[in-house]
């Protein structure tokens, strides 16, 4: 709907988050939008759902990300037989010491691609969401802290669902945002086609943005000013996904808290100190989309949940 | 007054086929409808002819007696009747109708399908009537700048998509001199799954169709793949349980291979008998894709120009339902 | 017969029965239309319409069971019997209220479904005419306000579907408001809707009505009876300035046969009455208009001597107006009267004859003392002379209590004896003596003088200014108005019994000008009151003809595109009354009124935002079709966010965007182009 806020707007967010905004858009190519609500999703300290077919670009886009970040990567292929001490860690008991140690498992990472999410058993799924959700784990009974920023990125196929285990429908909220890249537009994949391999580029790449650097921006976020009449706005629009009747159920409260925070990323991304209704509608898809499912199966769903923005005026 | 209780059939059908004619122009929508001045259409109540007729006996009362009062009442009859129609009018107009949709339902049921109507302005709309062709009204107030959601029973025979059709919005109020209606054509509408007949497919015996079959008697005999792990549940053998995976989890897990899994339903539109019709194909496939989810077992799906391959959940039970509903139906392309 | 006919309909639709908000408005309604008849009901019905509403409104507040079904049947019954007792088979306007309001309570009592909710709303609106055909009082136009809500209001609340339910405040409100959307049109109507010279048919005049007024009879104390009444009998309204008050006789009926006690009108006076030539007029005549009060009877009052009057009334062989029927509202009249005349010069010798009889042997010392006169061989004019002096030199009280006189010979009695006496009283012995005397005389019945209203400019005429003189015939020169109660008190004709009656012989309160403020609040009234009475009350055909020719109205051609007009006008009206504030309403932020206007601008060309459209995306969009004001619109945008959903609003910039959207224009040529 809209694709680039007033790029003439004096920035009041940091100037090196639009390096890093150049710098994936050179390797993902022609999706701004989507790099944009991914970094506004990670700024919000929420999780990200990709939902997509396979090789369009999602695990580049993670490792980007992860990149220019400066976040440590890890990538989690998700399979049936996969035991949630697998991704979490185990602890073995050492001989020497007499003690249990802990080893850490692949969830210990800033940045956590949890591919074919829905493959795992429903345990290891809610393994990883507790995880999540806490930002910790316990095994064997001590709790042990997942880094910090934690950032997870998941995805699902859409289309195959034989022998997997779909994600419960009221665990989904526990993602902030859900995306789908989609295919390149024609440019973008010509482009594509005649350059260097993607990870190739990204070898080349160097952190943007420190640990520290990435901590601050994420307190920004909350003081970004959501004034009454947005928060009016916000409001209606919750309140039109649960009378407009198109909707199963309508939004909970947690999302739209996870809307208002998305909406804050988005503004400071933009480079606002403020949220406009313009923030809140470019998020409004991604944070709401996937929690919301239309009553008439035969629509499209993001076209339901546009169509609730078309019906509720800005105040 | 008991003259004009005798023939509300007659002024019904006029109004009917009035109305038909006044609307010819509205096109079907699946968009949000505004209620222009130009959708609606106003004619006096009962209660407002009876109104006009006692106008008349106060206007000779006032002449007869020549009082100036009686004349003042008579005129202010008229302009509250006036302003009435004004005001009716005006209930109505504006107010936004989002066309309607509703979970899907097997045919032969009552779907239910929820109107959402907007109210934009800053005055409230008391008492707004809405029904479908059929069925009987519903209504509503509507606050200042309020949403209210209407749902209004909707009879659906037969598989398909089932569009609400006309739906008429009207009101009376405040007098009930007046009666304002508007009507409004959605295209948007509910799904209709076949009625779902409980029949066991008899076993195919053509080996075209046999094709999937035969491919998970080879997975039974031979592939002993690992397939996955499923929780334990009473009757499977011992030797299946992945002790290893156990003792890190709380629970017994059972491995499950491909062979163990229960071979795929495969629903195929052939394997019905040739008498079968249509319709009654369509209603014993859907039933056994119902039957075969509640089992959860995987499935196939093959009618004539489609075919769903092996698999289950929810997604993939809404789209082999859907296609049985869409069965033949023109403008049927997804 | 109701009920049987209510089953049969209800069997036949399914009826939609009403909801107790519904019976408690009906019943409501029930009792503001029955309250202002109380005073006229006989005192049977009113138990009968206590006992009904009542019954109704006790079931409606506790719950319990409304009265039962075999009782209506009885009431109905007593009901018809009350009714033909009361009022015998005559359908007159007393007995066909209580008719109504009969029938309207026995409907409340057996109402059940809609429909009987509606023919008792409509029942309702037809009460609220029926207190008009007796009194039109200021008061009353309140009435008819509150009676049309409180009748609206029960409309709406038999006519809400029944699921939905409305507070009564609400429903109070909305009848309010539907009232008042009818002003207007009703004050359009009531100018200029065609009025029809009424009756259209004459109703039986109701037994036992008393209006006050002169009666067209006079004894002894039927005059100073109305001294006490400081009711209103007519205002006049003299466009050349009203005449000094010792020619202000307004001329009543004329009273000509007397039978020793009582003097009366003649039934059937003499036929081919005066025409014009019979008046000839010797000074120049007034022109003049009188807003009477209703008083039930056909006399109108005009200045003695009445020349031309209204077209429904005429000019009787005695010099009064007659109105075709019994004035029963209240109506306004021209007319020009000949304050010096001469009147009927000429004289039949059996009419003579007729004026000089007196009742045999009664009164025997009057007519005695006339006879003296007539046989002293004096000329007629020092007969009348004689008579006056007899009162100036004879010690003559002018009072309101005279005290009760000899009913046989009351004119001996008051004469000789008592000498206290009210006009009619010195009127009536004064004629008696004239006769006696020879000369033809009458008695004329009227009102003398009357108040000017400093504010009004009119005069106030009222019952107790009722007068009564003497009229005597003198050959050549007519009929002579000769008031004997000038000789006695020459203040009460000069300056109005106010002045002529000794303080404290209970003038009404608020008439005494000893009482200086109340007696100023009277004159406000009254000219409250006359404006009324001449722009509402006497807005009839006459007046509607002449109001209308003002503006150049004169045919029903022109009075139909009028009324065209007026409807149209009072139509935009009531928009603008009712769109506006719905508009401007909210609209009080300066920075939501700057963009709403820009957007509207875009709007007269199509690009205004679509529904739910945020502000930059519309910008954005904006820029995409219309580069000529892609900055403007961008900037606008930038800062309509700024300051409406920013942390705080600094004036300069709230000052910067009514100025960018001032400066920003859209051309039209920009998107011809496009």
């Amino acid at each position: 709907m809209q694709t680039n806020p007033a790029p003439h707007i004096t920035s009041i967010g940091d100037r090196r988050l639009s390096t890093v905004i150049a710098q994936i858009n050179r390797i993902i190519l022609g999706k701004n939008r989507e790099v944009r609500l991914a970094l506004t999703c990670l700024l919000a300290g929420g999780h990200l759902l990709i939902e997509d077919l396979p090789g369009v670009g999602k695990t580049t886009l993670v490792q980007a990300l992860a990149t220019v970040l400066g976040l440590d990567f890890s990538r989690i292929q998700f399979t049936s037989d996969l035991l949630p001490a697998d991704i979490v860690g185990v602890s073995i008991y050492d001989r020497e010491r007499q003690t249990f140690t802990f080893h850490p498992g692949p969830l210990f990472a800033q940045m956590v691609l949890a591919d074919e999410i829905n493959r795992a058993t429903p345990r290891t799924q809610s393994a990883l969401l507790e995880a999540m959700e806490e930002g910790q784990t316990t095994v064997d009974g001590v709790s042990h802290r997942l880094p910090e920023p934690f950032f997870v990125v998941a995805t699902r196929n859409p289309l195959h669902q034989a022998g997997t285990w779909p994600l419960p429908e009221s665990q989904l909220d526990r993602f902030l945002m859900r995306l789908s890249l989609g295919y390149p537009d024609a440019a973008a994949e010509r482009e594509l086609l005649a350059g260097d391999d993607r990870r190739t580029l990204l070898a080349a790449y160097r952190p943007e943005l420190s640990p520290d650097d990435l901590r601050r921006l994420r307190r920004r976020v909350h003081e970004v000013h959501v004034g009454g009449p947005l928060l009016d706005y916000l409001q209606a629009l919750i309140r039109r996904t649960r009378t407009a009747g198109i909707f199963v159920t309508g939004l909970s409260p947690r999302a739209g808290i996870a809307l208002r925070r998305a909406a804050q990323a988005w503004a400071l991304l933009a480079g606002r100190d403020f949220v406009a209704p313009d923030d809140l509608q470019t998020v409004f898809t991604a944070v709401a989309g996937h929690r919301l499912r239309p009553l008439d199966e035969s629509r499209i769903p993001d076209a339901a949940v546009t169509e609730v923005l078309a019906a509720v005026p800005i105040p | 007054m008991v003259m004009a209780a005798r023939t509300p059939g007659t002024i019904t059908g006029l109004r009917n086929r009035l109305m038909a004619w006044l609307t010819r122009r509205e096109h079907p929508t699946d968009r949000p409808v505004e209620l222009t001045n130009r959708r609606i259409y106003i004619v006096p109540t009962r209660a407002g002819l009876l109104a006009a007729a006692t106008l008349p006996l106060i206007f000779i009362a006032a002449v007869n007696y020549g009082s100036s009062l009686a004349f003042a009442l008579a005129f202010l009859l008229a302009g509250i009747g006036t302003g009435a129609m004004w005001q009716t009018h005006r209930n109505l107009a504006g107010l936004i109708v989002h066309p309607g949709s509703g979970p899907a339902v097997f045919a032969g049921n009552t779907a239910a399908v929820t109107i959402v109507i907007d109210n934009r302005a800053q005055r409230p709309r008391p008492a707004i009537g809405i029904r479908t062709v059929a069925a009987t009204s519903r209504f509503r107030s509507i606050a200042a700048r309020g949403t209210t959601a209407v749902a209004l029973p909707l009879a659906a025979p037969r598989r398909g998509r089932r569009p609400i059709g006309c739906i008429t919005l009207f009101t009376t109020f405040p007098l009930g001199l007046f009666h304002a209606w508007s009507w409004i054509e959605f295209t948007t509408g509910i799904m209709v799954y076949p009625r779902p007949l409980a029949l066991e497919i008899p076993p195919t015996a053509d080996p075209d169709t046999a094709a999937g079959c035969r491919r998970t008697a080879t997975a039974a005999t031979g592939d002993d793949e690992f397939a996955g792990l499923r929780p334990w549940r009473r009757g499977d053998p011992a030797r299946r349980i992945a002790w290893k995976a156990a003792a890190r989890n709380e629970e017994l897990l059972t491995r499950e291979f491909e062979a163990d899994q229960a071979p795929p339903v495969i629903l195929d539109w052939n394997d019905l008998p040739p008498e079968m019709t249509t319709e009654t194909r369509l209603s014993v496939l859907c039933g056994a894709v119902l039957a075969a989810e509640r089992e959860q077992r995987t499935y196939a799906l093959r009618i004539p120009g489609r075919e769903y391959p092996a698999d289950r959940g929810p997604e993939h039970r809404r789209r082999c339902l859907r296609s049985l509903a869409l069965f033949q139906e023109a403008g049927n392309n997804s | 017969m109701l009920n049987q006919r209510n089953r049969k309909t209800s069997s036949r639709h399914a009826a939609v029965l009403l909801s107790p908000t519904a019976h408690g408005w009906l019943t409501a309604m029930a009792a503001v239309l029955v309250l202002p008849h109380l005073g006229r009901l006989p005192l049977w019905e009113i138990a009968l319409l206590a006992v009904i509403l009542g019954w109704k409104f006790i079931s409606l507040g506790t719950g319990r069971k409304p009265m039962p079904g075999r009782l209506r049947l009885p009431l109905a019954l007593a009901g018809t019997v009350g009714l033909w007792l009361t009022h015998g088979m005559v359908l007159g306007r007393n007995s066909g209220v209580a008719t109504i309001l009969l029938l309207a309570a026995l409907k409340l009592q057996e109402a059940h479904t809609r429909r009987d909710g509606l023919v008792l709303v409509n029942l309702g609106w037809f009460l609220i005419a029926t207190p008009f055909l007796f009194t039109q009082g200021i008061p009353w136009a309140f009435y008819l306000v509150t009676a049309a809500t409180t009748v609206t209001a029960a409309l709406i609340a038999v006519t809400l579907p029944p699921p939905i339910h409305l507070p009564t405040r609400t429903v109070l409100r909305q009848a309010g408001t539907s009232v008042v959307l009818g002003l207007p049109l009703m004050l359009v109507l009531f100018v200029l809707f065609p009025r029809i010279p009424g009756p259209l048919w004459r109703m039986p005049a109701d037994a036992g009505r008393s209006l006050t007024g002169l009666d067209g009879e006079m004894s002894p104390g039927s005059i100073s009876r109305l001294g006490r009444s400081a009711a209103t009998a007519f205002r006049a309204d003299f466009p050349e300035g009203i005449p000094p008050a010792p020619e202000l006789y307004w001329r009543g009926p004329v009273l000509e046969s007397f039978d020793g006690r009582t003097w009366k009108a003649v039934e059937n006076p003499a036929p081919g009455g005066p025409s014009a030539v019979d008046v000839e007029v010797l000074a120049k005549s007034i022109p003049y208009a009188v807003a009477l009060q209703p008083h039930g009877r056909l006399w109108l009052f005009a200045l003695d001597l009445p020349l031309t009057g209204p077209d429904d009334a005429r000019r009787s062989a005695t010099g009064q107006m007659l109105a075709r029927r019994p004035v029963e509202t209240v109506r306004r009249d021209r007319f020009t009267s000949a304050i010096r005349y001469r009147f009927t010069p000429e004289m039949p010798p059996d009419e003579n004859r007729r004026f000089t009889a007196l009742p045999a042997g009664r009164n025997p010392g009057a007519v005695k003392l006339g006879r003296r006169w007539l046989q002293s061989g004096l000329p007629p004019e020092e007969r009348i002379r004689r008579g006056l002096t007899y009162f100036s030199t004879n010690p003559f009280v002018y009072t309101l209590e005279p005290g009760l006189m000899n009913p046989t010979n009351p004119v001996d009695d008051f004469l000789f004896n008592i000498r206290r006496g009210f006009c009619e009283h010195y009127a009536g012995a004064f004629t008696l003596l004239m006769r006696a005397a020879g000369i033809p005389a009458r008695v004329v019945t009227g009102y003398q003088g009357g108040e000017r209203n400093p504010m009004g400019g009119h005069l106030i005429v009222r019952q107790l200014d009722a007068h009564a003189w003497t009229e005597v015939w003198l050959a050549g020169q007519g009929w002579r108005r000769i008031d004997p109660t000038a000789a006695v008190s020459p203040t009460r004709i000069a300056a109005g019994i106010a002045d002529a009656l000794p303080p404290d012989t209970g003038l009404p309160y608020f008439i005494d000008p000893a009482n200086r403020l109340a007696h100023r609040l009277t004159l406000v009234w009254d000219t409250v009151n006359s404006r009324w009475n001449h722009w509402v009350l006497g807005y009839g055909p006459e007046l509607q003809r002449e109001f209308l020719s003002r503006f150049g109205i004169r045919d029903w051609q022109t009075t139909a595109a009028a009324i065209t007009v007026g409807f149209l006008v009072a139509g935009l009206l009531v928009a603008m009354l009712l769109i506006l504030p719905g508009r401007v309403g909210r609209r009080h932020d300066p920075i939501i009124t700057a963009y709403a206007r820009f957007c509207r601008r875009l709007g007269r060309h199509g690009l205004a935002p679509h529904p739910g459209e945020p502000p930059l995306a519309h910008a954005h969009r904006i820029g995409t079709v219309r580069p000529d004001i892609s900055a403007a619109a961008m900037n606008i945008a930038v800062l309509y966010n700024r300051l409406r959903y920013g942390t705080n609003r600094p004036p300069e910039l709230v000052k910067r965007l009514h100025q960018l959207v001032r400066e920003t224009t859209v051309a039209r040529r920009q998107a011809r182009n496009r």
